[in-house]
C-alpha cells in the first residue's frame, strides 16, 4: 500500500497554505510537525478528500483518491482538529451512527463501538449524552470514531490536544497496536508524542515538508548543537536572550541548569557539556518560541523524497525565499 | 440506511429550538382551533346569541331545514316566497334606494325576529347570489329578480361568471381569450342542479387550512440546521471523509427530513380536520363547493376541495423544505436561513399588490398568498402560459414542485462539493 501525494498544493488567493508538496508514505506511523500556519491541517484535510487540492493529485495504490471516491473514503480514518459532535447524543449513539456512515455491517457494528469505548478508556460511558464530557472525553471518542472500520489509512489531527498525560500514553498504545500495515498520519504539537511512535517524522513550514526520517535521522539535525550548563540564574536569563533555550531548572541554590542550542562554541565559557539531542529540541532549533520559522543558523536536514524540486518555490528551511 | 434515517431524525428533533417549535405550534394550532369552535355565534330563533357548540348546532339545524337540490323551480318559488316575506310591509323600490344600513334599520324596526333572522338565512342569500349587487342588503335587490330570471338561476350564475370575467378582478386584470374560454368551459362542468346542506365541518377546514402555514414554519424552523450544523459545529469534516457521506448520508438527510416534515404536517391537519369534524359535523362530504363559495366555476364536492386545499399547502410545505434545504447545504448561517423563510413565508403576504393584478397575480403564489380558500375556488385567479392556461391551484403546484426540483439537487450539490477550509 502506497499513498502519494504527488505535487500538491493549495492556494487561497494569493496565500500559498501547501507549496508543491510530494511524498510516498508507506505503512508506517507519520508525525507531521510543524508550527501553527506550517500547512499541517491543509494537507491533511486534503489526504482526506474534503478539500480539493489547487493542483496535484493524491493517489492510493496507483488511483488517484477523487476518482476512488467512496472506496478510498471506505478505507480512510480521520479524527480532525476541532472535533464536532452531537451533544443530545450518547456515546454509543454517535459510534453506531459513524459505523453506519462508514459501512459497517450493522450486526457488528455495536460490539465494535464497544469494544473501542473500552480501549480509549470510555466503558461505562456509552449511555452518557457528549454534551456532558469533557473535552479529553470528547478527543478518546473522535479517536474511537477514527479507528471504527479499521481503516488502511487513518489521519489524526492534534489527536492528543486535551488528554492528559495518562490519556496520551493510553492513546499511544492504541496506535501503536493499530498501526501494523496501515499508514498513520499524525501531526501534533507535543512532540514527545510522535517521538514514542512515529517511524518517521514530517516536519513542515510555510507549507512545504522541509524535512523527513526517522526521530532519529532528524534529530541528527542539531546533533551538537544541544548543551547543558549550570549557570548562575541571572546568567540564565542573560542566555535566554543569546540562544534558544529549551529548558531551565533553578535548582534551588542560586544556581540554574540551563539546556540550550546553539551552534556556535562560546559556550565553553559558561562550562556547558554537550547532551544527546531531542525531536524537542530539533522543534525549537526549527521554530523559535512563537512558532514562526527560526532564522538563525541552519542544521543539516534530510530533504524529503521528491521534494528537492519544489524548493524552487516559497519559504524553506535555512531562510530566504528561493526565486 | 435505516439506522442514519434514525440518527438524522434524533439530530433534528432533539434540539430545544426544534422542540419548542413543534410542539408550540401543535399546541397553538390546537388552541387556534378551539377558539374558533368556542367563539362561533350566531342568534337563534328569537334573536339570542348561542355561541360554541350550542351555535353550531343551531347553524346545522337552520341549514340542514333548507336542504335538497337547487333545481330552478325550487329556486323560483323559494325567491317568490322570499319576497313576500320581504316586502310584506315594505316598499321594495323605497327600499331598494335605501342605503344598506338604513335599510337594515327600517327591516329591523318592521319585522320580528323571527322575520328579521329569516330575511338573512343563509340559503336565501345563497340563492339570490347571481343577482348580488355589492353593499346591499339582500332584501334590496331581491326585488329584481322577476319568476322567469329566477327559474334561469343557472342561466343567471353562468352570466355572473362572465361579468366576472369581464371586470378583470376590479379592472386589475385582463383575461385573455384562452383564460376566459378556461374558465367558461370549467363552469360549463359544474354539475346541476346543486345540492344545498350543511357541510360545516368541510366549510370550516377550507377556512382554517391556512393556519397549516405555522407547520410549515416549525418545519423550516427544524430542518434549518440539517446542513448548516454540521458545518458551524465543524462535524462537516467526520461526515465527508466517511465512506457514505457524500451519498447515503444526504439521502438519509433529506428522506429523515421528509418523514419528519410530512408526520409534523400531518398532525397538524389532524388537528385542523380533528376539531372541525367533531365540532361541526363531517356530514356533507360530497356536498359541491358551491355550498362554500356559489361563484365556484369547479366540480369539485366539499372533501375534494379541503383535500386539495390541505394537498396545496402539503406542496407548499415540500417546496419550503427544499428551499430550506438548499440554503441549509449553501451557508452556515442558520438565521441567515431562517430570516429567509420568515420573508417567504409571512412577509410576502405583507406587500402591497394593488393596482396592479400582475403582481397581485405573483404574491397570490407565496404562502400567505394562499391563505383564502376561496381566492383557491372562486377568484378566478389564472396563469396564461403561452396557449396554457393554469389556474392557481395548478400553478401553486407547479412552482412549489419546482422549488423540490431544483432545491433538492441544490441542496445535494452543495453538501458533496463542500469544502471542509
Amino acid at each position: 500500500m502506497e499513498l502519494v501525494l504527488d505535487r500538491l498544493t493549495k492556494q487561497y488567493g494569493p496565500k500559498i497554505a501547501v507549496d508543491r508538496v510530494s511524498a510516498r508514505l508507506r505503512p508506517g506511523v507519520y508525525g507531521l510537525l510543524g508550527a501553527n500556519g506550517a500547512g499541517k491541517t491543509t494537507i491533511m484535510r486534503m489526504i482526506c478528500g474534503i478539500l480539493r487540492p489547487s493542483s496535484g493529485e493524491i493517489s492510493l495504490d496507483g488511483r488517484s483518491i477523487a476518482e476512488l471516491g467512496g472506496e478510498y473514503r471506505a478505507r480512510l480514518g480521520y479524527l480532525p482538529q476541532d472535533f464536532g459532535y452531537y451533544p443530545e447524543f450518547t456515546a454509543l449513539d454517535f459510534m453506531e451512527y459513524m459505523a453506519a456512515l462508514k459501512g459497517v455491517d450493522a450486526r457488528a457494528a455495536r460490539a465494535r463501538s464497544l469494544e473501542l469505548l473500552d480501549r480509549v478508556g470510555l466503558a461505562g460511558e456509552e449511555h452518557r449524552r457528549i454534551r456532558t464530557f469533557s473535552g479529553g472525553m470528547k478527543q478518546r471518542l473522535g479517536i474511537a470514531q477514527a479507528v471504527l472500520n479499521d481503516p488502511d489509512v487513518l489521519v489524526l489531527d492534534e489527536p492528543t490536544a486535551g488528554l492528559d498525560p495518562k490519556e496520551r500514553v493510553r492513546f499511544r498504545n492504541l496506535i501503536a497496536g493499530f498501526a501494523t500495515d496501515k499508514i498513520v498520519l499524525l501531526s501534533t504539537h507535543i512532540v514527545s508524542d510522535v517521538e514514542y511512535i512515529a517511524d518517521s517524522i514530517l516536519m513542515m513550514r510555510a507549507g512545504s515538508f522541509i524535512m523527513q526520517g526517522s526521530p532519529a535521522e532528524v534529530v541528527r539535525g542539531v546533533k551538537g548543537m544541544v548543551w547543558e550548563a549550570r549557570v548562575p540564574v541571572r546568567k540564565a536569563d542573560e542566555l535566554a536572550s543569546r540562544v534558544p533555550v529549551v529548558n531551565v531548572h533553578h535548582d534551588g541554590d542560586g544556581m540554574a541548569t540551563v539546556r540550550f542550542l546553539s551552534s556556535e562554541p562560546h559556550v565553553a565559557e559558561l562550562s556547558a557539556v554537550p547532551v544527546a539531542p531531542t525531536l524537542e529540541d530539533l522543534y525549537l532549533h526549527v521554530f523559535d518560541e512563537s512558532g514562526a520559522e527560526h532564522t538563525g543558523a541552519a542544521v543539516p536536514v534530510t530533504a524529503v523524497e521528491g521534494q528537492r524540486c519544489s524548493r524552487r518555490r516559497g519559504v524553506h528551511f535555512g531562510g530566504g525565499r528561493h526565486a | 440506511m435505516r439506522s442514519l434515517i434514525k440518527f438524522e431524525l434524533k439530530k433534528m428533533l432533539t434540539r430545544r429550538v426544534a422542540i419548542v417549535a413543534n410542539v408550540g405550534m401543535l399546541l397553538m394550532l390546537t388552541v387556534v382551533m378551539g377558539l374558533n369552535v368556542v367563539q362561533t355565534k350566531t342568534e337563534g330563533n328569537i334573536g339570542e346569541i348561542l355561541s360554541g357548540p350550542t351555535a353550531i348546532a343551531h347553524r346545522r339545524d337552520v341549514t340542514e331545514a333548507r336542504a335538497g337540490e337547487l333545481t330552478p323551480e325550487r329556486v323560483a318559488a323559494d325567491i317568490a316566497h322570499y319576497q313576500d316575506i320581504a316586502y310584506e310591509k315594505l316598499d321594495p323600490e323605497e327600499l331598494a334606494e335605501m342605503s344598506n344600513a338604513t335599510a337594515y334599520e327600517v327591516v329591523a324596526e318592521t319585522y320580528d325576529d323571527a322575520t328579521r333572522l329569516e330575511l338573512y338565512d343563509p340559503y336565501y342569500i345563497t340563492i339570490l347570489k347571481p343577482w348580488a349587487v355589492k353593499g346591499l342588503e339582500p332584501y334590496q335587490y331581491a326585488s329584481r329578480v322577476t319568476p322567469e330570471m329566477a327559474l334561469d338561476f343557472y342561466g343567471a350564475l353562468a352570466d355572473s361568471l362572465q361579468v366576472t370575467l369581464d371586470e378583470g378582478m376590479g379592472g386589475e386584470w385582463v383575461y385573455s381569450p384562452a383564460e376566459r374560454a378556461y374558465w367558461t368551459q370549467m363552469e360549463d362542468g359544474v354539475p346541476e342542479p346543486l345540492t344545498y346542506g350543511w357541510a360545516g365541518g368541510w366549510d370550516n377546514i377550507l377556512d382554517c387550512a391556512a393556519f397549516l402555514v405555522f407547520i410549515v414554519f416549525a418545519m423550516c424552523v427544524t430542518v434549518t440546521p440539517l446542513f448548516a450544523s454540521e458545518y458551524r459545529d465543524g462535524t462537516d469534516a467526520v461526515l465527508l471523509s466517511a465512506r457514505y457521506g457524500r451519498g447515503r448520508l444526504v439521502s438519509a438527510k433529506l428522506l429523515a427530513a421528509i418523514l419528519y416534515a410530512t408526520v409534523l404536517f400531518a398532525l397538524g391537519v389532524a388537528i385542523i380536520c380533528g376539531v372541525s369534524l367533531v365540532f361541526y359535523g363531517a356530514e356533507g362530504a360530497s356536498l359541491p363547493i358551491q355550498n362554500y363559495a356559489l361563484a365556484s366555476p369547479y366540480a369539485l364536492t366539499m372533501w375534494q376541495a379541503a383535500a386539495m386545499y390541505v394537498g396545496v399547502f402539503y406542496l407548499v410545505m415540500l417546496g419550503m423544505l427544499a428551499l430550506t434545504l438548499a440554503l441549509s447545504a449553501l451557508t452556515p448561517s442558520t438565521l441567515a436561513i431562517i430570516v429567509t423563510d420568515v420573508v417567504v413565508l409571512f412577509v410576502s403576504g405583507l406587500l402591497p399588490s394593488a393596482g396592479s393584478g400582475l403582481l397581485r397575480h405573483v404574491f397570490t403564489l407565496f404562502p400567505m398568498g394562499l391563505q383564502s380558500a376561496f381566492d383557491l375556488f372562486a377568484s378566478l385567479f389564472s396563469y396564461p402560459l403561452g396557449p396554457v392556461v393554469l389556474d392557481l391551484i395548478g400553478t401553486a403546484a407547479l412552482v412549489y414542485c419546482a422549488l423540490v426540483v431544483v432545491g433538492v439537487p441544490v441542496a445535494w450539490r452543495a453538501w458533496c462539493r463542500h469544502q471542509v477550509a
